[in-house]
């Protein structure tokens, strides 16, 4: 299944919630928010938002800044 | 021989800093951006007593680890987000959102750029951009260059501070335009904080002596050789302005940029 991560594109194997895709990509990173197609996901949701074909997710994260 | 610094004594008792209703004692905000060490990011934090702290957000690097930021600061400080990146009203908006999900709170740094080679501040986008996101309830420090009628718009946009570029981010010039700065500490009746371009702790006691209610400092901090102790160096310049601020007679307007004669009107060798 191709989607675009973070500006990317990649493939992924079919069926995935984003949490899984989340875990599979960042495994280390804490405090992630993360967007669906423009739309931001709360965390409790990403158990039953599936990943489907085309989707743009984005996964951001705090870095330091002025 | 080592030596603790002394600790100067004063009688003074100093007016807090209030921002949406919420009090501080320190007037020194502090970025995160640009440590080269995460550890000496917390000492920084600790040796500046800061209380308000910048965090950016961006795209996680997928190729490689990278650590939480905010495991680095302490907890009880408050974090504001920067929406650097952000190009224009919507982008600021979006990034606010994304920060507001992370469950950190609800304070932003407004800041939206649309030049990368002196990184001046978009005024016209920065006041859409603060209406919109005031108006949902967020505490909004709107970033800007220095202009009175941008400042009275943000005012009334909702913002609960006005952040005046000293001269442009990281170039360490200090108070380049200064004279308009004193404009919104005279004209404006919100806190005005001081942010970008200050390279040394000089400049930030000049900001405060002004009266200046706060200022924010990054580049000048993290890139030091010593991190933690350029930001108590900071800390104590901010108190030493602020102090010689009070001893103003605040009734007193600031000298307006006009001549004053120093030798007298009267005896001039013409007739008139």
């Amino acid at each position: 299944m191709h989607i675009t991560l973070n500006g990317q594109a990649r493939e992924i194997s079919a069926a995935q919630s984003l949490r899984e895709l989340v875990r599979q990509f960042c495994p280390n990173t804490t405090s992630i928010i993360a967007e669906v197609n423009g739309t931001i996901v709360k965390n409790p949701q990403w158990d039953i938002v599936m990943i489907k074909e085309t989707d743009r997710i984005e996964l951001i994260h705090f870095v330091g800044g002025g | 021989m080592e030596t603790l610094l002394p600790t100067p004594q004063t009688a003074f008792t100093d007016t807090s800093l209030e921002i949406a209703g919420k009090i501080f004692s320190s007037r020194f905000l502090l970025g995160t951006g640009k440590f080269r060490d995460k550890t000496e990011l917390t000492e920084s934090i600790k040796a500046s007593g800061a209380q308000i702290v910048t965090v950016a957000l961006r795209r996680i690097d997928l190729e490689r680890h990278e650590e939480n930021i905010l495991g680095y600061i302490p907890q009880d400080v408050t974090l504001l987000t920067n929406t650097s990146g952000a190009r224009n009203a919507k982008e600021a908006v979006r990034i606010a959102h994304l920060a507001r999900e992370s469950g950190c709170g609800n304070w932003v740094k407004v800041e939206v750029i649309n030049d990368s080679k002196y990184l001046l501040p978009d005024n016209e986008e920065t006041v859409k951009a603060t209406a919109i996101l005031a108006c949902e309830g967020f505490v909004v420090l709107p970033y800007m260059y220095p202009d009175l009628y941008t400042a009275r718009a943000l005012v009334k946009a909702g913002a609960a501070t006005v952040m005046p570029l000293g001269s442009p981010i990281g170039s360490g010039q200090g108070l380049r335009i200064k004279e308009f700065i004193q404009i919104l500490i005279d004209e404006i009746d919100i806190p005005i904080i001081v942010d970008a371009g200050l390279g040394v702790p000089s400049h930030a006691a000049q900001a405060m002596e002004m009266g200046a209610d706060a200022v924010l400092v990054n580049t000048a901090v993290a890139t030091a050789d010593n991190p933690p102790l350029l930001a108590q160096a900071f800390a104590l310049a901010i108190q030493a302005g602020r102090l010689a601020y009070a001893d103003k007679n605040k009734s007193q307007p600031t000298p307006p940029m006009t001549a004053n004669p120093s030798s007298p009107l009267t005896g001039f060798l013409y007739d008139s």
